[in-house]
């Protein structure tokens, strides 16, 4: 079984904060210097006080650097092997490691407020001291907790830029940059504090130097009895720890300068590392991309400017790959709309042939919607002649009806009248008859007057006058028998003629009832004639109206054909112009150098 | 010749049959009736002339005899009768008695009885027998 490789982050957060304990250390020792020259201890109490310092030293040391790792958990399990480099834990350890420094710069300052205060407090329950002594020794802490600190965050925030910068190694420079957004923007407000520190720490040891001696001397003099006793108090006063209180003041106002220039060095650093990023890629050097790590506003260009060196060297390759596609594309572009120029001339040609049958076609459907609108005229005239002869065929059968019916009068009349004639016909053979009697009794009666003589010659001229009577009523009965003959017949002709008439007037009516039908399936087909002809019609003004369109269209096609063709020949002329350009963009992107 | 007594006709009945002339004496006519086909048979004048019979009147003789002619009338006049030619005395059965001029025409005078007779000894030539 073999041993796992050391993590690449093993002791990088103790490497991180160990400037912290140095800083923390160095302003102690000013401290503890400027303490021993400017503060009144109760004599005997040195021990008591060197105990107190030390105790306060160390703890409040532990107590920050003990903070500060807690500030680096993620960081500190990646170095132990705890967690594996995934994105995320680095991206977390990033976190941790860019606000380290801030983080320090407050913790150390806690911890000397709270050092300065425990060393007093320890001091006074060790030896019997006043208050003010602890006053002063909490003073001192908080006048150098500011200047200790920006020290502590300057020489911390080298290291926390080395230590992100490997970690950002393992993760790609956007998700770098995604991590930790540009958000905190504090320059102006880190230096302003910065000064203020700067300021205000010389100021306030040389205030409190001042104050101390000026006390201590009005202490003496008021002190003194004489006026001889005083001059020599102001004497002593004035040579007394003048010495390290100007060794005390020097190495504060050194801090200073020294924290001064570190900031600096902080601040230019990163700005020196994109400016020579940026010279690398106006030389054309774009295949190592970093990050510089930075703070604040200076993060912010950094983050941009690395996110713009990985678009540029993307544009780069893009515009390499796109220069050379491009170039072949354009080669190809060259050659197609040089056939297109060819294609485009003989479309336009095929174009204008088509355009003029268009036209030619336009103009036939035009002449067929007239037929059609004429067809149309002429089916509703054919309908309206139909519906015409239906309704004449109509009254034609009522007519023929009541015709039949006149006729059929006439024929129940005429055989009425021939009943009459022959009850009249029957009457005169009665009379007739009758008649034939009379004439043969009257020619009896003649033949017995006769058969008389002269005596039954009188008798004989009666019935022969009779017989004459009857020999005319008879010739009379025959006669109207003659004509009633003739009324038979003339009435059975009648009856003929009418039952011909009922028979020609049940023809005409069955004639006019398939006239009827016939112009009723007529009258149909002329409806759908119409109809058809009708749809016909306006099927042909819509194909008229389409065809027009049509040759609309295709003589816009036309024109946009020949609009093509002269844009094909102007594309020729722009490929070739693309073809030239894209040569030069081919020189060009070959300066630079791209992965 | 006959006697001057049957010379002198009172009366005749003036008959035709078909387009012939023929006359009887009144006296030897007892009535005149109808006759028509189908009727009893009785001899027609119309057979003398070989004439299809026809209805028409029936001159019966108190004998019961009798002849069918198409038409009859009767002369009241007297007409004299004229005597017959020997050589047609013995015609129509020896009916003849005479002629005799009336209405401006001359008539054959027959005895009813022996006319009747003659034609029913004819050959039937008609419905009339």
């Amino acid at each position: 079984m073999t041993a796992a490789p050391p993590s690449p982050f093993a002791g990088q957060a103790r490497w991180a904060t160990v400037p912290s304990t140095i800083g923390g250390v160095s302003g102690a020792l000013v401290a503890v210097l400027y303490a021993t020259v400017t503060l009144d201890r109760p004599p005997g109490t040195n021990g008591a006080f060197i105990f107190s310092v030390v105790v306060g030293v160390c703890a409040a040391v532990l107590l920050g650097d003990v903070l500060q790792q807690r500030g680096l958990k993620a960081l500190r399990a990646l170095g132990s092997g705890k967690s594996k480099p995934s994105p995320d834990a680095v991206k977390r350890a990033l976190r941790e490691v860019h606000k380290i420094p801030d983080r320090a710069f407050w913790i150390n300052i806690i911890s000397w407020l709270l050092g300065a205060s425990g060393i007093g407090l320890l001091y006074r329950s060790t030896a019997v001291v006043p208050w003010a002594v602890v006053g002063r020794l909490f003073f001192l802490g908080a006048v150098l907790a500011p200047i200790t600190s920006v020290l502590t965050h300057v020489l911390i925030i080298g290291r926390s830029r080395t230590v992100f910068e490997k970690l950002a190694a393992h993760l790609p420079l956007a998700e770098v940059v995604a991590a930790l957004p540009a958000t905190r923007l504090q320059l102006r407000a880190r230096l302003m504090t910065f000064t203020a520190i700067s300021v205000m720490t010389p100021t306030l040891f040389v205030l409190d130097a001042v104050v101390f001696r000026t006390d201590r001397a009005m202490a003496r003099l008021f002190a003194a009895a004489t006026p001889e006793l005083q001059v020599q108090a102001l004497a002593q006063g004035q040579a007394e720890g003048l010495a390290a209180i100007v060794v005390a003041a020097t190495l504060v106002i050194l801090m200073v300068a020294g924290a001064g220039i570190l900031v600096g060095a902080a601040l230019g650093e990163p700005m020196r590392a994109i400016t020579a990023d940026a010279r690398r890629i106006a030389a054309g050097d774009l295949r190592s991309a970093r990050i510089n790590a930075a703070e604040d506003e200076v993060w912010a260009v950094a983050s941009a400017f690395t996110g713009m060196q990985a678009q540029l060297s993307d544009a780069i390759s893009q515009l390499i790959v796109a220069g050379a596609a491009i170039g072949s594309t354009t080669g190809e572009l060259v050659q197609t709309s040089t056939k297109h120029q060819g294609g485009a001339a003989e479309q336009a040609s095929l174009l204008a042939e088509t355009s003029a049958t268009t036209e030619e076609l336009a103009r036939s459907a035009k002449h067929i919607a007239e037929n059609a609108q004429s067809v149309a005229q002429l089916a509703e005239q054919t309908l309206q002649a139909a519906q015409g002869g239906m309704k004449s065929a109509e009254a034609f059968f009522g007519s023929m009806g009541r015709m039949r019916k006149g006729n059929q009068a006439i024929a129940d009349s005429v055989v009425r009248l021939n009943k009459r004639v022959q009850q009249i016909g029957r009457i005169v053979e009665f009379i007739n008859g009758i008649a034939d009697k009379s004439d043969l009794l009257a020619l009896n009666a003649e033949l017995e007057g006769t058969k008389a003589g002269d005596v039954g010659r009188g008798f004989s001229l009666v019935a022969a006058e009779m017989r004459r009577l009857a020999e005319s009523v008879i010739t009379s009965t025959q006669e109207i028998g003659r004509l009633i003959e003739e009324i038979r017949d003339a009435t059975n002709a009648a009856v003929m003629a009418t039952e011909a008439g009922v028979k020609a007037t049940d023809a005409g009516s069955a004639l006019s009832q398939q006239v009827s039908e016939k112009l009723q399936t007529i009258l149909a087909h002329a409806n759908q004639t119409f109809d058809a002809v009708r749809s016909i019609s306006l099927a042909t003004h819509q194909q008229q109206s389409g065809t027009d369109q049509l040759a609309t269209a295709m003589a816009d096609v036309l024109s946009s054909t020949q609009a093509s063709a002269s844009a094909t020949q102007q594309i020729v002329a722009a490929n070739a112009d693309l073809s030239t350009l894209s040569n030069d963009l081919k020189q060009v992107v070959a300066r630079f150098s791209v992965s | 010749m006959a006697a001057d007594a049957d010379s002198k006709l009172g009366g005749v009945v003036l008959c035709r049959a078909g387009g012939h002339r023929l006359a009887f004496p009144a006296s030897q006519v007892a009535v005149i009736e109808v006759w028509s086909e189908g009727g009893r048979p009785i001899p027609n004048a119309r057979e003398a002339y070989a004439l299809p019979t026809q209805p028409g009147r029936l001159l019966l003789s108190d004998t019961g005899d009798g002849v069918v002619v198409d038409t009859l009338e009767v002369a009241t006049e007297s007409a004299d009768l004229l005597p017959s030619p020997r050589v047609l005395v013995g015609g129509a059965g020896g009916s003849l008695r005479g002629f005799l001029s009336a209405r401006d025409q001359l008539w054959p005078v027959l005895q009813l009885a022996d006319f009747s007779l003659y034609l029913a000894g004819l050959e039937p030539s008609g419905a009339g027998r």
